[in-house]
C-alpha cells in the first residue's frame, strides 16, 4: 500500500483498493501498519463524504474508529482489521454493484438479492473457471498468431473456446456472454471456412473480444459472490457491430480498429460492471453515443491505469443503439428455480457467497509430489525405527520423532489425496439435468444423490460424466413415466432417480436408479430376432436378455426404444465404461424400475487393505472385499473328491482356495486349524482364502508394478509397505472368479486350469508412473 | 584394417557400418564370465541389492519388483534371462535401472547382474556387428554388436529388446496356461 493520503479528488475505488491491500499486509502488533491503514481509511470517508453516499460513508467511518481505538489497545488490533476487512468487502460490493457508485440515484433502489442454490453456484464456479482458462489459451494463441500468422489449428483452437463458453453460457442464461461468445464465433468460423484471415482487424477484434469477455466473467462472478442478479453489458453494440462488419467482410472504414485496443490490452482486472464499460473507449470503435458514461472513465482510469481514451467523433452507425445502460436491461433478474436440495444453500449468512477457487497444477508435478513424499515416509520410518536411534533415544528426541511422524502421516494423506476429487461436482450436473429434463418432458423427478464424497481419479470423474449422462437421459425420457400413468400404477406421480457412488471390493460404484417401468424384456427380445442377435430367446436368463440392449447397432432402433423405453447410446455407454476398464451391470423389475451399476476401478486411489502373511511373502486384501475372517474348526473343512477343499461356514459351503498354492509360496502353514481363512468377497461369489495370518491394517496407495511386466493374474497392483518393501494387493474379483472355473481347489503348484481372465480387467490397476 | 574392409561385401559392409554407429560410452558388466554392455544413455542407476518383493506367476526370468524411491520397478534376472543358472547374490550383485522407450512406451526396469565393471568408451573402430550364431540358444537379437577393449571380447546389448522379450514371453506364457 502506497500511503497517498489526502490526495485530493482520488476515486473511492482506489482508494478502497488502498485500503484493501492494506488490510492484507497489516500487522495487527505493528502500530506503524495500522496508522497506515488508519490514514486510508480517513481518506476513503472523505471521498465518500464527498460523494454524499452515507452507507458507505458509514462503513469507512467504523473502520476508522475501530483503528483508533486498536492504535491505543493493541489487544483490540486484531478484532479491528477483521471488521475492516469485513467492511471492505461490503465496500467493494457496493461500489461494483451496477449503477450504485458513482451514479448517486442508484442508491435509491437497494440491491435486488437473487438466491442461487449450491449447484447452480458450483456450476457458475465450474463455468468461470473454465472460461477463464479457455481465454487465457486464446489470449496465447492470438499472441502467436500476431507473431507467426495463423494456421488452421490456430482458428481452430480459438473457436472452440468462444464455441464452449457459448454452450455453457447459454445454459446458465448468461444471455450477452453468449451474444458476444456467438458472434466472435461466427466470425472464427468464417475464418475457418477459409473466407476470411485471420489477421489484422479480426485478430485485434478476437484480442477486444476475450478482453471484454474476462471482464464480463468477471462481473458474473461479483454477481453470483453477492448474491446479486446479472447486469446487462451496456455497450456491447459497438464490438459486435465491428465484429460482424468483420465477419461480413465490410469492416467499417475505422483506421483506429488496426490498433489492439488500449483499454482492453489493459483488461480490468478488477470485476464490475464498470471495467465492462471500459472498451466502449476504445479508439476506431464506431462509438455509439457520443461519449460513453463520463462517471464510469474516472473510475476505470483509476483502477486499472488506463488511459481514458476520447472516441474518435465519428458517426454512430445508425443502428447502434445508444451507449447508456439500458434501463429494463440494468437488472434482469435471472431467477433459478427451487433447488434440488433447498438446505443446501450456499449462500452464507452475510449474504455473499464463495465461489471454490482452484488452481491447475500440472500433473506430471502431483505424481511427483506424491513420489517424493512415497519415499520421505519410507525414510521417516527408517529414521524412526533405527535401532541407534530407538535404543539412545531421549525424550525430546523421541517427542520430535512423534511430531515427525505425525507429519510425515498428514502430508502422506494430503499427497494421496490431491489427485482425488470428489465425484459431487458431476453429481451436481446431473442433478441439474434431470431437474431440466423433468421439466421439458412435462414429467415429474425428483433426484437423490448419496455418497457424492467419494472421490475418485480427477481423469476418471471426467470421463464417466459422458456415459452418466446417457443413461440418465434414458431414466428421465423413458425409464420414468408420466404422472398419471405413475399413479394409476399405484406409484406417487414423482419419480425418483438416485444416484450413489460408493466403494466395493476395490472398485468404485455408480449406481444409477430408477422406479420407473423397468426393461421391457419382451420387447428387447422381439428386437433382437428381428435383427438377427439372437437365434431364440430359449435357455436366456433375465440378465442375459437386458444386457442384449449393451449391443451395438440394438440402440439405433426407434421402434424399441419406444417400446422398450431403453437403449439409446447404450454401447456407446459401455464402451465408455470399459474404455475406463469398467463394466456396465443391469438390474431391472418390471413395472419398479431399473439400476445400472458401473464398476469402475480406482486408479491412483487409496484403498484400505489387510497387510496378510503367507509363508515368507505379505499381501494386500482390499478390506472391502472381506466380509470376515476365521481360525476354521476340523469339523468345518469338508473336501470335495479328495482335492476339493471347502470351507463350511454356519452351512453356507464355501470353496477355500490356499494362497500359499496358488502363488508358489513356500513355508505357508499347512494346516488350515493353525491358520486363517479370510471370506473375500467379489463379483458376488465368495470364497476363503486360507493364509497363515492378518498382520495389519493399512491404508495403501495403489501403484503399477510397472510396465514391461505385462500381465499379472490375481494382482491388481502394488503397494509401498511401512517398510519400504512393495506389497502386492490381490485382486479378489479374480481370485473369486478362478473358484468358479473349477480350478481353484486343484492342487499343487501351478494349477492347469488358470481362468481365461480377460486381460486387463475390471480390477486391473493402472497408475500412471 | 582398410583391406578387411575391402573384402567385405556390400551386405556385411553395412553391418559394419551399422556397429560403427554404437559408438559411445557404454556401461560393462559380467554374468558369469561374460562380460555385457549396455549405452550408458539407458542407464538411470546403479542400486546395491535390495528386497525384491516376488510377484506370482509371471515369467522366471522377473525376479520380482522392487520400490524404487517410491516407484514399483520390476527387475528382470539377466542370468535366468539368458539361460545361466542362477546363483546366490554376493556382495557384488546389484541392479542396474535403465530406463528405455520401447514401443512409445517409457519403460523402468532393473536388471539384475553379477558385478558391475566400469564406464567404457568405445570408439566405431572398436565394435564389430554381431556373430552369428548359427543354432544358439540364446537369440543374437539382443546382441546389437561385439565391442573390442585390449583382450577383452564385450556383448553390447539392446536392452530394450532384452526386456521386451521379457515381457512377450510372460504373456505369452499367461496366455498358454489359460
Amino acid at each position: 500500500m502506497s500511503p497517498q493520503p489526502n490526495t485530493p479528488g482520488r476515486a473511492p475505488a482506489a482508494i478502497l483498493e488502498d485500503v484493501a491491500s492494506g488490510v492484507v499486509v497489516a500487522d495487527a502488533s505493528d502500530p506503524a501498519s495500522l496508522q497506515r491503514l488508519s490514514l486510508a481509511c480517513q481518506e476513503l470517508a472523505g471521498a465518500f463524504r464527498r460523494d454524499s453516499d452515507k452507507a458507505m460513508r458509514d462503513l469507512a467511518e467504523v473502520c476508522v474508529e475501530g483503528l483508533a481505538r486498536a492504535l491505543e489497545d493493541p489487544s483490540l488490533a486484531p478484532m479491528a482489521l477483521q471488521s475492516v476487512n469485513d467492511a471492505v468487502t461490503r465496500l467493494q460490493a457496493l461500489l461494483s454493484r451496477p449503477g450504485a457508485h458513482p451514479a448517486p440515484d442508484a442508491r435509491a433502489r437497494p440491491p435486488e438479492r437473487v438466491e442461487r442454490d449450491a449447484d447452480t453456484v458450483s456450476l457458475f464456479g465450474d463455468f468461470l473457471q473454465e472460461s477463464g482458462d479457455g481465454l487465457s489459451r486464446a489470449d496465447q494463441i492470438l499472441m502467436a498468431v500476431e507473431e507467426q500468422g495463423a494456421n488452421a489449428e490456430h482458428v481452430n483452437s480459438l473457436f472452440r473456446v468462444f464455441h464452449t463458453i457459448k454452450g455453457t453460457a447459454g445454459f446458465l442464461d448468461l444471455a450477452d456472454v453468449v451474444e458476444l461468445a456467438h458472434t466472435t464465433e461466427t466470425m472464427l468460423n468464417r475464418c475457418r471456412q477459409g473466407e476470411l484471415k485471420l489477421e489484422g482487424e479480426p485478430t485485434d477484434l478476437c484480442l477486444e473480444a476475450t478482453a471484454v469477455m474476462r471482464a464480463m466473467l468477471d462481473a458474473v462472478k461479483v454477481s453470483v459472490e453477492q448474491s446479486l442478479p446479472f447486469s446487462r453489458a451496456a455497450d456491447l453494440s459497438g464490438l459486435l457491430g465491428r465484429i460482424q462488419a468483420a465477419t461480413e467482410g465490410a469492416a467499417p472504414p475505422s483506421e483506429g480498429a488496426t490498433i489492439p485496443a488500449p483499454a482492453t490490452a489493459t483488461a480490468p482486472a478488477v470485476p464490475g460492471p464498470a471495467p465492462v464499460a471500459a472498451p466502449a473507449t476504445t479508439p476506431g470503435s464506431p462509438a455509439p453515443g457520443p461519449v460513453p458514461e463520463p462517471r464510469l472513465t474516472p473510475q476505470a482510469d483509476a483502477l486499472t491505469g488506463a488511459k481514458a481514451v476520447q472516441p474518435p467523433s465519428a458517426p454512430p452507425p445508425a443502428s447502434a443503439p445508444a451507449a447508456e445502460p439500458e434501463p429494463e436491461a440494468a437488472a434482469p433478474a435471472v431467477a433459478f428455480d427451487s433447488p434440488a436440495h433447498p438446505e443446501g444453500r450456499a449462500t452464507a449468512a452475510d449474504g455473499t457467497v464463495k465461489l471454490k477457487e482452484t488452481l491447475k497444477v500440472d500433473l506430471e508435478r502431483v505424481d511427483s509430489l506424491v513420489a517424493m513424499i512415497g519415499e520421505l515416509v519410507v525414510v521417516e520410518s527408517m529414521v524412526v525405527n533405527a535401532p541407534e536411534i530407538v535404543q539412545g533415544a531421549t525424550p525430546r528426541v523421541r517427542n520430535c520423532l512423534a511430531q515427525l511422524a505425525k507429519v510425515t502421516r498428514d502430508l502422506q494423506d494430503v499427497g494421496m489425496r490431491m489427485r482425488m476429487v470428489p465425484v459431487s461436482g458431476v453429481f451436481q450436473k446431473m442433478a441439474r439435468l434431470v431437474r431440466d429434463l423433468g421439466r421439458k418432458s412435462g414429467k415429474q423427478v425428483r433426484m437423490q444423490l448419496a455418497g457424492e464424497t467419494t472421490e475418485m481419479d480427477r481423469s476418471m470423474v471426467e470421463q464417466v460424466a459422458d456415459p452418466l449422462v446417457h443413461l440418465i437421459r434414458n431414466a428421465c425420457d423413458h425409464g420414468a413415466e408420466a404422472p398419471e400413468a405413475r399413479l394409476a400404477a399405484g406409484k406417487p406421480a414423482e419419480a425418483t432417480i438416485r444416484l450413489s457412488a460408493y466403494h466395493e471390493g476395490g472398485s468404485i460404484v455408480i449406481e444409477l436408479s430408477d422406479d420407473g417401468r423397468g426393461l421391457d424384456r419382451e420387447a428387447i427380445v422381439a428386437k433382437a430376432l428381428r435383427q438377427g442377435l439372437i437365434r431364440s430367446a430359449e435357455g436366456m436368463s433375465e440378465a442375459d436378455i437386458d444386457a442384449l440392449i449393451f449391443a451395438p447397432g440394438f440402440s439405433t432402433a426407434k421402434v424399441v426404444t419406444e417400446v422398450s423405453g431403453r437403449g439409446v447410446g447404450m454401447d456407446v455407454v459401455k464402451r465408455n465404461v470399459e474404455a475406463l476398464r469398467g463394466r456396465v451391470t443391469i438390474h431391472s423389475r418390471p413395472g419398479q424400475g431399473t439400476t445400472f451399476k458401473l464398476v469402475l476401478p480406482l486408479t491412483l486411489a487409496i484403498i484400505d487393505g489387510m497387510l496378510v502373511a503367507c509363508g515368507e511373502e505379505r499381501y494386500i486384501i482390499p478390506t472391502l472385499s472381506i466380509v470376515e475372517s476365521l481360525r476354521p474348526d476340523r469339523q468345518m473343512l469338508v473336501t470335495v473328491a479328495q482335492v476339493n477343499e471347502m470351507v463350511n461356514l454356519r452351512g453356507e459351503i464355501l470353496p477355500l482356495l490356499r494362497l500359499d498354492r496358488l502363488f508358489g509360496v513356500d513355508g505357508a502353514r499347512a494346516d488350515p486349524t493353525q491358520a486363517l481363512v479370510v471370506v473375500v468377497e467379489g463379483v458376488g461369489r465368495r470364497v476363503g482364502l486360507l493364509v497363515d495370518e492378518v498382520v495389519a491394517q493399512q491404508q495403501v496407495v495403489i501403484k503399477t508394478l510397472g510396465e514391461g511386466l505385462g500381465d499379472t493374474p490375481y494382482v491388481a497392483g502394488g503397494a509401498i509397505l511401512s517398510d519400504g518393501r512393495v506389497g502386492l494387493i490381490l485382486n479378489v474379483e479374480q481370485i473369486v472368479g478362478l473358484s468358479q472355473r473349477r480350478a481353484a481347489a486343484r492342487p499343487g503348484r501351478e494349477p492347469a486350469s488358470v481362468p481365461s481372465v480377460p486381460p486387463r480387467s475390471s480390477a486391473n490397476v493402472e497408475v500412471r508412473p | 584394417m582398410s583391406t578387411d574392409v575391402q573384402k567385405r561385401s556390400s551386405a556385411a559392409q553395412a553391418l559394419w557400418d551399422a556397429a560403427a554407429t554404437l559408438a559411445g560410452k557404454f556401461m560393462t558388466f559380467k554374468l558369469g564370465d561374460e562380460e555385457y554392455a549396455i549405452e550408458i544413455l539407458k542407464v538411470r542407476e546403479i542400486i546395491g541389492l535390495m528386497e525384491i518383493t516376488r510377484v506370482p506367476r509371471v515369467s522366471s526370468c522377473i525376479r520380482g519388483v522392487i520400490n524404487l524411491r517410491g516407484k514399483v520397478v520390476p527387475v528382470v534376472d539377466l542370468r535366468v534371462k539368458f539361460g545361466m543358472s542362477a546363483i546366490a547374490a554376493t556382495e557384488q550383485t546389484v541392479i542396474i535401472v535403465v530406463q528405455c522407450a520401447i514401443g512409445g512406451r517409457e519403460l523402468t526396469m532393473g536388471i539384475l547382474v553379477d558385478q558391475v565393471l566400469e564406464v567404457l568408451p568405445l570408439q566405431a573402430s572398436q565394435i564389430e556387428p554381431p556373430p552369428s550364431f548359427g543354432t544358439a540358444e540364446l537369440d543374437a537379437g539382443f546382441i546389437l554388436g561385439v565391442g573390442k577393449a585390449e583382450k577383452r571380447v564385450i556383448f553390447l546389448l539392446d536392452i530394450g529388446k532384452v526386456l521386451s522379450a521379457a515381457e512377450a514371453r510372460e504373456v505369452a506364457g499367461a496366455g498358454a496356461a489359460a
